[in-house]
């Protein structure tokens, strides 16, 4: 006859083993729900039209590369992404160069009133898109830049930047002064003791502030619908195109999707370890 | 230090909103008066008119559509003839709208070339598009010959109130029509008859109640589809446009002012959507709807009843907008390809009314007149007829009737070549006096108007008011924003 204690052990294991079940049943569902709509859009962007919408659906079918060749004969693809890449890309470089500099120095400057600058800047960041659109439209215009590049990188930019700022300073607030310090004792000025040992260290967190930016910049289709033409558009202003007064061209949106998220869901596995590394870079 | 920093903090700001101001009144935001033309005099060759502008760049916003997209194909051709280079911006419609309103309410001139859809464009901004009889009465200038062009189309596309002012060239014409499955309509059609004994085949020999007979019948006898009719009943535009065909047929009206519709009004009058006419359509569209029509027809847009119709296992029927012919011809779109044909609405007490609605090309009258005349070139030749065989080939109809009566174009038609030759002997039946019905109101209130009478409209189809009260609710609050109420009240008449 089992013990107390044996009986006790075995309640234990049989509970430890239940918990793990659900557990892992709750993982799946997860999984699945997480997973399926990134194995539906990428399969309905290999099948025809009409064969989207059969019931039962299709789960084994003969590829079609028709969308693909659809959009980049008479949709002008590569036009889109170009765009795409030139407006993010130049915003995210931008916001990671200037955003840098100013972290750093109001992390490590004397400026009077620094918390108040700081604040301000981010206030900027939490005013939703569609209330500084037309403030923007109306200083693009008197410049003459509406549809023009640089007036989306601006835009882009005006988000970026206080976003950057805000989060490299955090940053380097976290980083020991002691580094610095000693490097401008053995004789660095204080911007070659930002490249040289401040900057390598915030490395993540530059990581993790350039794909963040970048995302933003790559999602956004508030300001590329309003500030940008025919030769300036990007992939979110043309995926709308092709909803259509006289139906949406599912084959195409679905490839279209497929083409919007492969780039952040690639950067995002190749950086993941510096991506976690960095988001939670001032958690410890 | 603090409040060294406070003082700084709102000295910038204030900086910051005069600068803003600055720009805002610097900006412009009306526009400036029309440039006068100058005494001008024909050239001596049509190629030398053509190149006049050569080394120019227009700006062109327009809806993504069949016909722009055969102007697109054929641009090379335009900018090699006049050596002028259009950017094209091609958008949905409620964009298209949002960067007009943006371009034309601050006075830019980026746009010169614009796609003016009837009840979007010129009850808000008539006055910033240009006049453009002064170019067709330019002799340095090619014509475009508005006469050309179905004149109920070139009334509402063209003009806004003013009736001798044209602000727009015709573009495109789209209108509704009655879709249904031939192999179908052939195979059941001796059954039918045996039960009925009628000629199901659709048209205007069609009676309303016929349709619903015609919708229940199948329901009941036709494996090949769930449900005989399919409706666009969701609530939005769409349900306005498909409740309007019956509306119409009717015999009712929208608005006192009988050139609402048409011309164009400041001030449509009273509204008439309670009359004993609009009424019975609505009794007649709930029941149809509710008791007949596919039961998804609630939650259906024009686009998901052609993507209901292009099934092929759905619906066998449906009144939709003549382009999606292009959708149901499409075998990457469609499961009824070759399968379906096109008639006018089914008729009633005022005959068979068919939902109208295109669209212009206008000029945005605040860019120099330069810009201004070689847009004018661009829009004459969108309109010829090179560019119009173009647009039937993509699959859209052609808004310059000349085009019909091309050798090449009355062939396509007798072979049925492209979708839009299967159907355009029903378009011309549908394009003439008799069956032709702009419904959609030309007054600067009509987009508040539309979204109460549809609203009421689904609240109807949702059991939440009966007909009769769902039309006298949509007549009391479109009568207060159009100002009707309060006219009457000052007159002392409520």
């Amino acid at each position: 006859m089992a013990t107390t204690s044996e009986r006790t052990m075995r309640f234990a294991g049989k509970r430890a083993l239940a918990g793990r079940t659900i557990g892992w049943i709750l993982f799946a569902i997860f999984l699945l729900w997480t997973i399926f709509p990134i194995y539906w859009m990428l399969s309905s962007a290999l099948k025809i039209e009409v064969n989207m919408f059969t019931i039962p659906p299709q789960w084994l079918f003969k590829p079609s590369l028709r969308n693909f060749k659809n959009l980049q004969e008479a949709f002008g693809l590569g036009t889109y992404v170009k765009n795409s890449i030139i407006a993010a890309g130049s915003s995210t470089v931008i916001a990671i160069v200037f955003g840098s500099l100013a972290g750093y120095g109001l992390s490590r400057g004397k400026i009077p009133g620094k918390s108040t600058i700081a604040f301000w800047m981010i206030t900027t960041r939490m005013a939703p898109i569609v209330g500084v659109i037309l403030p923007l439209y109306i200083l693009f215009k008197a410049f003459h830049l509406v549809g023009k590049m640089p007036s989306l990188i601006i835009a882009y930019t005006t988000f970026n930047l206080p976003f950057a700022v805000w989060l490299m300073k955090a940053f380097f607030d976290d980083l020991p002064r002691e580094m610095e310090e000693a490097a401008m004792v053995d004789g660095c000025s204080k911007l070659r003791a930002f490249f040289v040992v401040a900057l390598p260290m915030v490395r993540p967190g530059i990581v993790a502030v350039a794909t963040l930016c970048f995302m933003f910049a790559w999602n956004d289709y508030g300001f590329a619908v309003v500030f940008t033409s025919g030769a300036t558009q990007t992939l979110p202003v043309a995926t709308a195109r092709l909803m259509t007064e006289f139906g949406i061209v599912w084959g195409q949106v679905m490839t279209l999707g497929t083409i919007l998220l492969s780039p952040v869901l690639i950067i995002g596995l190749l950086i993941r370890k510096n991506l976690v590394r960095g988001l939670t870079f001032g958690a410890v | 230090m603090k409040k060294t920093a406070c003082i700084l903090t709102i000295l910038l700001s204030l900086l910051l909103v005069l600068g803003g101001m600055g720009l805002l009144f610097a900006g412009g935001g009306k526009a400036e008066e029309e440039e006068e033309m100058e005494e001008t005099k024909a050239f001596a060759t049509e190629e030398e008119m053509w190149k006049q502008f050569s080394g120019m760049e227009l700006n062109f916003l327009t809806e993504d559509t069949p016909a722009a997209g055969a102007i697109v194909t054929l641009l090379p051709e335009f900018e090699e003839m006049t050596g002028i280079k259009i950017n094209v911006t091609r958008t949905n419609i409620s964009d298209l709208v949002t960067k007009l309103m943006l371009e034309l309410g601050s006075g830019s001139t980026s746009m010169h070339i614009i796609y003016s859809a009837r009840w979007q464009i010129p009850p808000g901004r008539s006055d910033i598009l240009s006049d453009l009889r002064k170019f067709e009465d330019d002799p340095s200038l090619p014509k475009v010959n508005f006469d050309d062009f179905f004149y109920k189309q070139f009334i509402t596309t063209s003009h806004f109130v003013d009736k001798e002012r044209i602000i727009g060239v015709p573009h495109d014409a789209s209108t509704m029509i009655w879709f249904y499955r031939t192999d179908i309509f052939k195979k059941y059609k001796a059954d039918f008859k045996a039960d009925y004994g009628y000629d199901w085949t659709p048209g205007e020999n069609i009676n309303w109640d016929q349709y619903k007979e015609i919708a229940t019948w199948m329901n009941d006898n036709v494996d090949e589809v769930k449900y005989g009719a399919g409706h666009m009943s969701k609530q939005w535009n769409s349900l306005y446009c498909d409740f309007s065909n019956v509306f119409w047929s009717f015999g009712a009206r929208g608005f006192e002012n009988p050139e609402t519709e048409s011309w164009g009004v400041v001030f449509p009058g009273r509204c008439m959507w309670d009359s004993p006419e609009a009424i019975a359509a609505a009794e007649y569209y709930k029941d149809l709807v509710q008791n007949i029509a596919h039961p998804s027809s609630i939650a259906w847009d024009w686009a998901d009843l052609a993507e209901a119709m292009a099934k092929g296992d759905e619906i066998a029927m449906c009144f939709n907008w003549h382009d999606f012919i292009i959708t149901f011809q499409d075998p990457d779109r469609s499961k009824i390809v070759d399968k379906v044909q096109a008639a006018v609405m089914p008729t009633g007490p005022a005959g068979s009314r068919n939902y109208h609605s295109g669209a212009a090309l206008a000029i945005n009258g605040a860019a120099p007149m330069k810009y201004q005349k070689a847009s004018w070139l661009f829009l004459v030749w969108q309109a010829s007829i090179p560019v119009q065989k173009e647009i039937f080939k993509m699959g859209s109809t052609p808004v310059r009737m000349s085009t019909y009566e091309d050798p090449e174009v009355k062939k396509w038609m007798k072979e049925g070549t492209y979708p839009g030759a299967l159907i355009a002997p029903t378009m011309f039946t549908a394009w003439d006096d008799d069956h032709l019905e702009y419904v959609e109101g030309r007054f600067p209130q009509f987009v508040e108007s539309l979204i109460i009478q549809y609203t009421e409209l689904s609240k109807m189809l949702q059991n939440e008011k009966t007909p009769e009260q769902a039309m006298k609710d949509i007549v009391e609050q479109v009568n207060d924003i159009t100002g009707y109420t309060d006219l009457m009240k000052a007159a002392g008449k409520q």
